[in-house]
């Protein structure tokens, strides 16, 4: 807001004074932040800002008027021709408000949009990202074949410790990288134990960004690098103002991170939350899990590199690309022969990766859908404005018989035309900023906005998923949105202005003067066949976005009926309670769960208890390879991975996962029992499509099962990944043999869920106070979240496909109901001559089903084209799917036959003896 | 701006206060300042392109100089732009002081009545 302020009163100011003038302004702004706070001061500005716009509207636009001085006459040179242009523009828009008002409000609402629309795109894809030299900072993948995909199809993989090394011994193109990955951490002390999300980096993460701490210092690279370094942190702007109330005596402080004490060290800036978008908390790879740096297969990391200045982007990539295979080559022998290798390296750029296809895709068809209205609204315009035109023959007939050029008629016009965008722009800034703010309202959370599930082909490199989560309150109107916002205006200018413009200055004055104003002639419906062509236009656009909402509100409906395996009615699930290792072995964890779900089973009310480590369409969680001894099948078999998920034994009845074949786990199935698995029947289908899988064994390459496990049950799919993905082989392994230290908690109950998250809370609390308890989330919520993307692209859709259709119908009345009154006396001698009322109906709408039918043709042929566009964002529905198509085509036809009902109306009431008297 | 003898050197009522602000800033007269002063004192709202425009105005009349600061680091290292009255203009305020205090003048007790 500032910087805008301070460039637009920089921009009206005489290019002299800009400087004292912005000067002067800083000045005050700044002495009024120091003595009455920034909401003083921010208010004082916008007032400043008006007063300024105001003052230059009379001072410099008009020309001075210092009196006597050497200001320009009135009437001297082209400038002031055209301010008196715009004076007279001025009064002919205030003698009619009612046509001035629709107009300003109709172009107000399709500039808002747009310019809403805009700040929210170049918010999330356009705008540089805020660090340092943001164009050299890349990110460094390895490619791994995609086993979900199939063969040959590699996506973006992460990085080993070791391997890391490695490749910065061989790189040359980057000046400095750094490692991170997303981390969740318990923080504890201080109040309620709480979970935050953050990030385990190498010392120079911060640096490369650009990004210095405000208080305290980064790690040193002693203590990010080197195992058993002192345990440090740093905290985010966020967490030190909300747990730690903005205190600097924060530095040098030992909070309780994941149970161990971490020394503060440093804060960083406001605003920044890592690259995965959500961190408030870093600490240096070496203390979070030493082992890592020795571990040549845990691929972890993401490397975010600064690009030497004297390499190109082209020449970063190429050599990327071999220097990654030399790293993978250098371990060829150490490698594990079911480790996925990797063929090639690729960089991206940091701000290439902030969105991934959908989304960008999603927001330049949005844009598209609101440009259309706009083109919709313009089209209104133009007919109104030509029918004033039509209207105003006489007047304009006059002019030019008393000496005005036709030139000077068109720019006459053009000027009306240009002034009502104008005072459109200003409405729609009023819109757009209202629109922001409401979007800012409804979206209060920084993470939600963006949020969105791992669709399928989606990078799930640590990191840079995480790019695309803006939140609402940073889009805001800026300098480049406003610049856009001005040539939307000058855009639709010329649109309105056109052809009222063309038509004015065509104008014959005798032949104008010696018809009477309103009744048609010839050329009047010469005139009108352009504006039909103009409403065919309109409907066609119309039938487009309506086909588009069609088809993403098809696919939202298509994603909601999709089982994705559980019942999620009455389900509530809660964020990982993660046990801290300083604190649990596996002995007192697998206590621990075991006395949470019996305490929370005992609450009143509630049905069902289980814990399982991942949520249904979360992404998923863990893949791993497995091998089948007892198929004969020799070998580890890694192509498909397979999910392992950990459960206790209540957590199917508890999400409504169902038993298919053998039985669930049992009390029975614990440490020192034989080992035992359940799998799903997607894996059945994969590993034993003939035999019984029940008995069979299966070694499970993670969780301890490697020595190999009976398979004792099959249980109905689960969407882990994302609503849109089906199934993959999934093996669940009891929570009671194999430990795991990351547990969520699903409940189903009766109880709402205030009541109960109080009581969970109170449970864990007795366990342990040290635990937070967050993510609280009932299962329906958690399916919203999934299909958060389709909902939204469905509704922004809808909502302008229904503004076009509203905006088309208005232009479809307009033109009936002049067609109807030029040919009023026409119709009065038909009725004269014996016509009757069916045969008038049929002569108006003839003439409507006519342009109607011209339209739709164009829209169909237009939609078949570019519904393409959106193939990839839509669910199992076909971009030209008949179903849609037929019934939009009805929609359209209806409106605007149910907009000629007043026109035909009113044409069959027509009084012949009326109609002929008044010609 | 050269002098325009051929103005008569009446003054505005606007153009009074900015010149009373002249005096009583001296060197510290500049554009903020000077609005300051004015918004301070007679308590109404002004946008700083008015100031300026009055203060260039009076400057064609003659009865004002200015001259260009150096750059300070606590307005975005901004010039400033200063004013002070030439002696043309200091006349001026005067006549138009005393015209007002002649006109006022035994009239003080029935203005504050009014």
């Amino acid at each position: 807001m500032k910087k805008l302020a301070l460039f637009l009163i920089g921009f009206v100011s005489a290019p002299v004074d800009r400087e004292w003038i912005v000067g002067d302004t800083i000045e005050e702004f700044e002495r009024i932040e120091r003595f009455h706070g920034p909401a003083a001061a921010r208010r004082w500005l916008r007032r400043e800002l008006c007063r300024v716009l105001v003052h230059a509207s009379r001072h410099r636009l008009a020309g001075r008027r210092s009196p006597g001085l050497a200001a320009p006459a009135r009437g001297d040179g082209p400038m002031s021709a055209i301010w008196q242009d715009v004076r007279y523009a001025l009064r002919v828009l205030r003698r009619s408000p009612g046509f001035t008002a629709v107009a300003v409000l109709t172009l107000a609402l399709g500039i808002g949009a747009n310019t809403a629309m805009f700040a929210v795109v170049h918010a999330v894809l356009l705008k540089p990202l805020p660090f340092l030299d943001p164009e050299r900072l890349m990110l460094v993948h390895r490619l791994v074949p995609d086993r979900e995909a199939g063969p040959g199809v590699y996506r973006e993989g992460v990085w080993s410790y070791p391997k890391y090394r490695t490749f910065l011994d061989i790189q040359r193109a980057f000046t400095e990288t750094a490692l991170f990955a997303r981390r969740d951490y318990s923080v504890a002390g201080d109040g309620q134990p709480e979970r935050v999300q953050g990030e385990v980096i190498t010392d120079r993460y911060p640096a490369i960004l650009g990004i210095s701490p405000i208080l305290g210092r980064a790690f040193t690279r002693e203590e990010a690098q080197r195992a058993g370094s002192q345990a440090v942190a740093m905290i985010g702007h966020g967490l030190w103002t909300r747990r730690y109330g903005g205190d600097p005596a924060i530095l040098g402080r030992n909070i309780q991170v994941n149970g161990s004490p971490y020394t503060v060290v440093g804060v960083l800036p406001r605003g920044f939350r890592g690259l995965n978008g959500n961190a408030e908390l870093w600490t240096p790879l070496a203390v979070l899990q030493p082992e890592m740096l020795s571990q040549l297969t845990s691929h972890s990391y993401g490397i975010v590199a600064r690009r030497r200045a004297e390499v190109s982007e082209e020449a970063a990539v190429a050599a990327t690309r071999v220097d990654v295979r030399r790293v993978d080559e250098v371990y060829r022998d150490e490698m594990p022969p079911f480790m996925p290798r990797s063929p090639a390296g690729l960089a991206v750029s940091l701000s290439a990766s902030r969105a991934d296809a959908d989304i960008r895709r999603v927001s330049w068809v949005v844009l598209g859908a609101v440009g259309f209205v706009l083109l919709i609204a313009c089209v209104n315009l133009t007919n109104l404005l030509a029918a004033r035109a039509i209207g105003r023959r006489r007047e304009l007939a006059i002019r030019v018989a008393i000496g005005a050029s036709r030139g000077r008629i068109a720019r006459q016009l053009s000027v009306e035309g240009l002034l009502l965008a104008g005072l459109g722009a200003i409405g729609g800034l009023a819109v757009a900023s209202v629109l922001l703010s409401v979007a800012a309202m409804l979206l209060p959370d920084s993470d939600v906005f963006f949020r969105m599930p791992m669709a399928p082909g989606t990078s799930r490199i640590a990191g840079a998923a995480g790019l695309t989560r803006i939140g609402a309150s940073m889009i805001g109107l800026d300098v480049v949105t406003l610049l856009f916002t001005c040539g939307v205006t000058i855009v639709t200018a010329v649109l309105v202005a056109l052809m009222p413009a063309v038509q004015g200055s065509a104008l014959r004055p005798l032949d104008a003067l010696k018809t009477s104003g309103s009744s048609g002639t010839a050329r009047g419906l010469h005139a009108f066949g352009g504006r039909s062509a103009l409403v065919a236009t309109q409907i066609a656009l119309a039938l487009v976005l309506l086909a588009g909402a069609g088809l993403m509100v098809r696919s939202a409906a298509r994603l909601q009926a999709t089982g994705i395996g559980v019942v999620p009615d009455r389900v509530l699930t809660t964020a990982r309670i993660e046990l801290p290792d300083a604190n649990y072995t596996s002995e007192t964890g697998t206590t621990f769960f075991a006395q949470l779900v019996e305490r929370v089973r005992a609450v009143p009310g509630v049905e069902s208890v289980g814990l399982g480590n991942c949520a249904p369409v979360s992404g998923g969680c863990h893949w791993t390879s497995i091998e089948l001894p007892s198929t004969g099948r020799a070998g580890v078999v890694n192509d498909p991975m397979v999910g392992i998920y950990w459960a206790t034994p209540d957590y199917f009845p508890t999400l409504g996962i169902r038993l298919q074949r053998g039985r669930t786990f049992t009390g029975r199935d614990r440490a020192g029992q034989p080992k035992v698995v359940l799998v799903n029947e997607a894996a059945v289908r994969a590993f034993w499509p003939r035999a019984d899988p029940l008995g069979q064994t299966i070694a499970v390459g993670a969780g301890g099962f490697s020595d190999g496990a009976t398979v004792i049950g099959v249980v109905s799919d689960v969407r882990y990944r994302a609503i849109e993905t089906a199934a993959t082989p999934d093996v669940y392994v009891p929570l009671a043999q194999s430990f795991e230290s990351g547990m969520r908690l699903f409940v189903r109950s009766h109880l709402d869920t205030g009541t109960l998250v109080t009581a969970i809370r109170r449970e864990l609390r007795a366990l342990d106070p040290h635990l937070p308890l967050s993510g609280i989330k009932t299962m329906d919520e958690q399916v919203g979240d999934a299909m958060w993307r389709t909902r939204v692209s469905a509704w922004l859709l809808s909502a302008f496909a229904a503004l076009a259709l509203l905006l088309t119908a208005i232009g479809v009345f307009g033109v009936m109901a002049q067609t109807v009154m030029q040919r009023t006396a026409e119709i009065g001698i038909r009725m004269a001559l014996g016509a009757q009322r069916r045969d008038v109906v049929a002569l108006v709408l003839g003439r409507a089903v006519l342009v109607a039918g011209a339209g739709l043709m164009l829209g169909i042929g237009c939609a078949l084209g570019l519904t393409r566009l959106i193939t990839t964002l839509l669910y199992d529905v076909e971009p030209n799917d008949p179903v849609t198509f037929v019934s939009v085509v009805l929609v359209v036809m209806l409106v605007a036959l149910a907009a000629c009902y007043i026109p035909v109306r009113r044409a069959t009431r027509v009084d012949a003896i009326v109609a002929l008297r008044s010609e | 701006m050269e002098h325009n003898p051929f103005v008569a050197s009446t003054l505005g009522e606007f153009e009074q206060l900015v010149l009373l602000a002249l005096v009583r800033l001296g060197p510290e007269a500049y554009g903020a300042t000077v609005r300051r002063e004015i918004e301070g004192r007679a308590g109404r709202q002004l946008s700083i392109s008015a100031v300026y425009t009055t203060l260039e105005r009076l400057e064609q009349k003659g009865l004002v100089r200015s001259w260009i600061g150096e750059p300070t680091p606590q307005r975005g290292g901004r010039r400033r732009k200063h004013f002070e009255l030439r002696p043309s203009g200091a006349r001026a305020l005067k006549v138009a002081y005393k015209t007002f205090a002649d006109m006022t003048a035994g009239l003080e007790r029935q203005l504050k009545a009014l």
